[in-house]
């Protein structure tokens, strides 16, 4: 792929994306309320940076403790469902229909039981965001390589070995893809857990000044909001790099043989 | 001396009422090369996993001798199956690393090994650099590092083109008239078998019962050539009609 492809059209076709959003908005008379230019969006962003991160922090504080509660849950679920056929008969069916609820109806619970300390948010988040994590973790351990177990029995190696091996590594690009969905959610939860109790965090920010209609506000938030998921997204993306390095070249170029 | 002895196994999965083995007795003496025929799906890789441990038989006894530690067998599946996060080295070297040798010492062992298995220079490479046939030898090595008593092939070759494949069959033969190493081999190639091996087993009947033992008395050191004598081409018109006459009596089973 040419460096135009690669870099300069997506800043292209992102550019021309803002630009219309800041010409075509005056172009057909949107009042301010309902879309406001994009400037004023930066504007808004600049006047209010500081009460922006103030809330930023809370609402990363937030998904982040979440986030990392989740991965230890939903890894350890997958594993306990792994090994053992009767544990996989009741929790699974569990974590399945804990997702079939909407976890919108479910958030006023946990602000009756939480209140409105930090954890009726987290418990928001770790709804969101450790079913992913079971559900891919646990297909990573279903499709580990049986010919390749057998190799290491048949070498002596213990359960414990095997599992650390064999089964921890296997199981990686498939918990790291699923780390990567949940952390996006994460954001969002923190911030449905801020609008049903909350007076600090983002969430609650940003319906604030919805009602004051303070539209260009709301974006300034939105676009924060956004900016934390991406930057929790890349936090997995640079987990795959650190940790799936052996991969690098079998995307590119599965056929490309070295010549010893 | 024998290296494998298998006395009066009988098999069968759970879920099912067919038999695979009945009453099957055979043995491998050591430093042999046995290879074993028989047509797909009639339960070669269940004898395998059975004589690895992986299976535990309704009756019967099978024992591997030589028993100084817990690892003993080499097990070299029909897919190269390495680890794909590993080295090449580091795959190789992981039947030591499971038996207490530090990753350091596990290293500079199967170093020295990588230049009669044709693979130096692939140390540092991943699986996925290499070609079919170095990652079959890749494979092997990591079966053999462990000196085991018993070298357990299923189908090692089956995956790779024709050429890769007389290739690999040919290193293989030097490396055990060179290095003697007891072989329990699975194929589909009546000369890959005749070739490789010092007896050859086939199967008969269904369940494995009673297999029909040939001697191949071609002499030794072989080489491709062996494949084009009149002494090799009679052993093989012999298991031809073996295997035919099998052939029937499966159509009736």
């Amino acid at each position: 792929m040419t460096i135009f492809k690669k870099t300069f059209l997506p800043f292209i076709i992102g550019t021309s994306i803002l630009l219309a959003w800041e010409f075509l908005v005056p172009f057909f008379d949107i009042p301010n309320f309902i879309l406001p230019r994009f400037s004023k969006v930066i504007e808004a962003l600049w006047n209010q940076k500081e009460i922006l991160y103030k809330h930023s922090l809370v609402t990363l504080g937030e998904a982040l403790l979440g986030l990392s509660i989740s991965v230890v849950i939903g890894v350890f679920c997958a594993f306990s469902i792994y090994s053992s056929k009767s544990i996989s008969k009741i929790l699974y069916p569990i974590i399945v229909i804990s997702q079939t609820i909407p976890i919108i109806a479910l958030s006023p619970i946990m602000v009756m039981w939480f209140g409105y300390s930090i954890w009726s948010k987290v418990s928001v988040v770790i709804l969101f965001c450790f079913f992913p994590i079971v559900v891919s973790t646990l297909d990573g351990l279903n499709s580990v390589d049986k010919d390749l177990e057998d190799v290491l029995k048949a070498l002596g190696g213990s359960k414990t070995q095997i599992f650390i091996k064999l089964h921890m590594n296997s199981v990686l690009p498939n918990f790291l893809s699923s780390f990567k969905i949940s952390a996006t959610y994460s954001i969002a939860g923190a911030s449905i857990g801020e609008w049903l109790g909350s007076d600090k965090g983002l969430g609650i920010y940003v319906k604030r000044v919805a009602g004051m209609l303070q539209s260009d506000a709301v974006f300034a938030g939105i676009l924060v909001l956004s900016f934390l998921g991406l930057f929790l997204f890349s936090i997995g993306l640079l987990l795959e790099k650190i940790l799936l390095k052996y991969r690098r070249g079998i995307k590119e170029n599965t056929y490309e043989i070295k010549k010893i | 001396m024998k290296a494998l002895e298998i006395e009066n196994l009988t098999f069968k999965y759970n879920d099912t009422n067919k038999l695979i083995l009945e009453d099957l007795s055979f043995n491998i003496n050591k430093n042999e090369f046995i290879t074993i025929i028989a047509p797909s799906g009639t339960g070669k890789s269940t004898l395998f996993r059975l004589i690895l441990g992986l299976l535990k038989p309704n009756s019967g006894s099978i024992r591997v001798s030589d028993i100084k530690g817990k690892n003993i067998i080499g097990y070299m599946p029909q897919k190269d199956s390495l680890m794909p996060w590993r080295t090449i080295l580091d795959n190789a070297a992981i039947g030591l690393e499971l038996n207490g040798l530090s990753k350091k010492e596990a290293r500079n062992k199967v170093s020295t090994y990588f230049e009669s298995f044709n693979l130096r220079g692939t140390e540092n490479l991943y699986p996925h650099e290499l070609s079919g046939g170095m990652r079959q030898r890749a494979s092997f090595l990591r079966a053999i590092v462990n000196n085991p008593s018993l070298l357990l092939l299923d189908e090692p070759f089956s995956s790779l083109d024709a050429l890769t494949r007389r290739k690999m069959q040919t290193w293989l033969l030097d490396l055990c008239q060179k290095e003697k190493n007891t072989v329990f081999m699975i194929t589909h190639d009546i000369d890959e078998a005749l070739l490789l091996s010092d007896r050859i087993l086939i199967c008969t009947e269904l369940p494995y019962k009673n297999l029909k033992s040939i001697d191949v008395t071609l002499p030794r050191p072989r080489n491709y050539d062996t494949t084009l004598t009149q002494d090799f081409l009679t052993l093989k018109k012999q298991i031809l009609n073996i295997l035919d006459s099998f052939e029937n009596i499966k159509e009736e089973f």
